[in-house]
This record gives structure tokens, sequence and C-alpha cells, in this order.
């Protein structure tokens, strides 16, 4: 009996794969997804809060931030809904591929490897990695010196600073968190020692948790931030290059820049960590 | 959508996944060693005479049982840890432990309440004392009665150690979020996983099934 199960439980999942496994080798056209958005008259964003200040929820649980400013100024251009979904950062590039969203728009670095699975339209942001560590460690100057046996740093699965961290610290110990939050707040609790993470990430947090944490802002590594789409989908990227070549210094991006990257006023409105 | 799958991510990592395998299960059977006497115990705590330590041990199988399990984790690592220095590894085997000491609590309960009041009585008639009787003959008998539903519990325990991922302990769960971050191959990524998880409880509840024939009373 048990046999004749596992036999049938086998042949199960050969089928699955065997189903799973046919590839299209046809060069179909593929549907753009600047047609699909007009048509449908909606724009689905994936985003991943906890980005700051490119995406985050304010207390009344809406997306804020320069990314969703971006995002609202593209569904204006358009003339269609933007409807923003959230996921964690590592989930994003799967829920592209699989339809459930149109665009991510998450602070996302332009990678070659990336770029294997999604296409970017040109960099709409220019950023770096930089150290973050605990307001009582005032003896370190740099990252090198947390690479020691026994050093823990914190960062958020699935970014640069997570993958930047995992080559540049030989003997410090990498711990994989969902978030930047959960992250930093290992950091504060005492479970990590450093955190490696987008520069401005980590000057908003310190912003908003000067009494606990402390920046430093050498740059460790300088990346392009830039929006996905579906792999080959030129017709989006050649829309969005256009968008952003008319967004980048209109008065609503100066606007919006301003409002987020000059002050910190908006930090009362987000989401109490 | 055409997803384009390329299963070659899974033999190139099996070394990972292997390794992440193995740290669930190790999380997973020492958490599963501390559960099954937090839970004999509070079980047991659970039906005594004594009021208000029956009174603090259904509270502990309340709470337990309120709080999802991946809240439970998160508080343990990041304010029980103000209190205590656990790290990781040893928040999530306390996590696991006592919010599955919770739920084995309650089936040694139903275990020994379900031990029909007559085996009492004849124990303490012969001469025993209660604990002799709980021990020798009460106890032997919830014993078999408990192993299905233990066995459940148990594939549960290893289940809920995916959760663990959140707070940085590298099990299965966590090596395979990091290896579609990398390839971006969720489907082939999750499949494979989901089965290495089925082989782990399949295995176990084997196991399991080879004690309840061992134990069986023959009718």
């Amino acid at each position: 009996m048990m046999k004749k199960l596992i036999t049938i439980f086998l042949i199960a999942i050969a089928l699955i794969v065997a189903g799973c496994s046919k590839n299209t080798s046809t060069e179909e056209k593929v549907p753009s997804t600047l047609d699909n958005v007009l048509k449908k008259k909606t724009l689905v964003v994936g985003t991943a809060p906890g980005y700051f200040p490119f995406e985050m929820k304010d207390s009344k649980g809406e997306f804020i931030g320069y990314d969703m400013d971006t995002a609202r100024a593209i569904g204006e251009a358009l003339k269609v809904k933007v409807e923003f979904k959230q996921f964690g950062f590592d989930g994003l590039i799967p829920a592209l591929g699989t339809g459930e969203i149109d665009i991510i728009l998450a602070g996302m670095t332009i990678r070659g490897d990336r770029a294997l699975a999604v296409s970017f339209a040109n960099p709409y942001f220019a950023t770096g990695q930089v150290l973050m560590v605990p307001k009582g460690d005032t003896a370190t100057k740099s990252w090198e010196d947390l690479d020691q046996p026994g050093k823990k740093i914190a960062v958020s699965l699935g970014t640069t600073g997570a993958l930047l961290a995992k080559q540049i610290f030989k003997n410090a110990e990498i711990a994989d968190f969902e978030d930047f939050p959960a992250a930093s707040m290992a950091l504060v609790q005492g479970q990590a020692d450093g955190v490696i993470y987008d520069e401005p990430g980590v000057r908003s947090y310190e912003g908003m948790n000067p009494d606990n944490v402390r920046g430093v802002y050498d740059l460790i590594s300088k990346e392009n931030l830039g929006i996905a789409v579906r792999k080959n989908d030129l017709e989006t990227v050649q829309w969005l290059n256009s968008f952003l070549d008319s967004y980048k210094g209109s008065p609503a991006e100066l606007e919006s820049f301003s409002k987020w990257f000059e002050n910190v006023d908006w930090m009362d409105e987000v989401e109490a960590e | 959508m055409q997803y384009q799958t390329d299963w070659s991510v899974i033999p190139n990592n099996l070394p990972l996944f292997l390794e992440g395998m193995w740290l669930t299960l190790e999380i997973s059977a020492l958490a599963l060693l501390f559960s099954i006497p937090i839970g004999i115990l509070i079980g047991l705590l659970r039906i005594s005479r004594n009021k208000l330590v029956s009174f603090l041990a259904t509270a502990y199988v309340e709470i337990m049982r309120g709080v999802p399990l991946l809240v439970l984790l998160f508080w343990i690592f990041f304010v029980l840890s103000n209190f205590l220095r656990l790290g990781p590894y040893w928040s999530a085997i306390l996590g696991l432990a006592t919010f599955s000491g919770a739920f084995i609590a309650e089936i040694v309960r139903a275990g020994i309440q379900s031990v029909p009041k007559g085996q009492m009585e004849a124990a303490r008639s012969s001469g025993m004392t209660s604990a002799q009787a709980m021990r020798l003959i009460i106890l032997p008998q919830a014993f078999r009665k408990v192993l299905p539903p233990m066995a459940s519990q148990f594939i549960i325990l290893i289940k809920d150690s995916s959760l663990v991922s959140v707070i940085s302990v590298i099990d299965l769960t966590l090596i395979s979020k990091n290896l579609v971050a990398t390839s971006f191959r969720s489907l082939e990524v999750w499949t494979f996983v989901a089965l290495l998880y089925f082989i782990m409880t399949f295995t176990l509840s084997q196991i399991i099934r080879y004690f309840e024939k061992k134990y069986q009373v023959t009718e």
C-alpha cells in the first residue's frame, strides 16, 4: 500500500515538473505592459514600503515617498488610476514575472543579474551603500572596523546592501532580515553591530532615531536606481525613458525632491515604527 | 504569462539546500525536545486541583495559543533580548518550544482526561498513591491515545520552523528566500523546497506510525 502511494506521488511530481518545463521556443511578441495598462485604465505598481524616503506608509496607510510621487506622476501622464501593491523587497521581481504587478518602483538598484530577469528604464536616482552603527559605537570609522569575527551585520534580504555585505565582509557574520526596519531594529536592540543599506534610507532612519543610530556616510559603493518592467518590454522601457526625461527637473519633481530629501518634516506623517 | 522555467538553480545549489534542511531539522528537533517536558508539565498542572496552579497553566496555554508564532518570535527576539541576551538561534528554539508546548499540554490533558475515572478509582483502591496510579495506570493508557495528535503536532512544528527565517536564522526557508532573491527563480526554488519539507514531515510521520503499531493493543 505504502509503496503504491509513494509511486503515485512520485509520478505526480514528475508530471508537475514535466508540465512546468514546457519551453516556448518560438519568439512571441511580448504584449507590452503599456498597452495593457492603457486598456484596463489602471497601473499596478509593486513596491516595498520601509525604504525611507522613497516608499513608506503614512499613519492612514497611504503609500507616500519620492517613488510614490513618481508613480502617481506616471499615472497622470498615462491618464490611468494608480494602484499600489506591497511586497517584501525580494518578492517584487517574482511578482512582476507572474504579472501581478505592471512595474516595480521600489528604489531598486539597476544591476546586471536583475537585468537578466527584468528590464530597467534609465536611472532616475543616483545613490550608494553606507554603514549604520549603534549610537553608542563611537569607535567605528568605516565598515572595515567591523570586519572581525563575532561581529554581526544586519541586512535586508535581497537588497544591494545584502549582496555587497556578503562580498566585502570576510570575517563578520551577515544576518538577513525581511526589511530595513527589521534590520535596524536588530541593530538598536543589540542583536547586530552594523547595518549596510542605501544612503537615503540610512539618513532618514538616523533623522527619525537620532538617539539610537549613527550613519557612517562614506559611500562603500555607488549605484543607480531604476524602474523595472517585464523583461524585453522595450516599448514600455522606451516610454518610461521619455517620461523620466520630462519629469526629472519638472516643477512637480522638484517639489517632490525637496519635500522628501531637503527636510524631515514628513517624518511626522510616517507610520510609527 | 509565459514563465520560462530553468531548473538548473536546484542542482547548482544543492549543498546550500541541504545545509538549510539540516538547520531546520536541528532547530525542530531541539524545540521538540524542550516542548515535550513543557507540554507534559503544563498539561499535568492544567488538571491540578489547586485552583491557582491550574489557572496559571491555563493562562499559559491560552496566551500561547492566542498569539501568532510569528509575533511571538519577533517578541522574543526584539523585546526579550533587552533582558535576556538570546541570539537568533536560541530565540527561535525558545519560541518554537514554548509555542508548541502549549499545544502539547492540551493534547496531554485531553489524553489523561480520556482515561475512564474507574481506572483511577480501581488503582487507588488496590492501595496505590495517586502519584503511583498516575504513573503506572493512567499515563501509559493516555500515552497510547495521544500518539496520533502528538504526531500531527510534531509535523506542525517542523512546518512552523519555517517562520524562524524572519529573525535571521539561516534555515531552509531563509536559504530559499536568498536564492530566489539572487536567481529570481521563484517557481523552481519554492517547488523544490515544498518537496523537501514534505520529505521531512513524511519521514517523521512514518517513524511515528511505526511506534503506533508497536504500542498497539491487540484487540
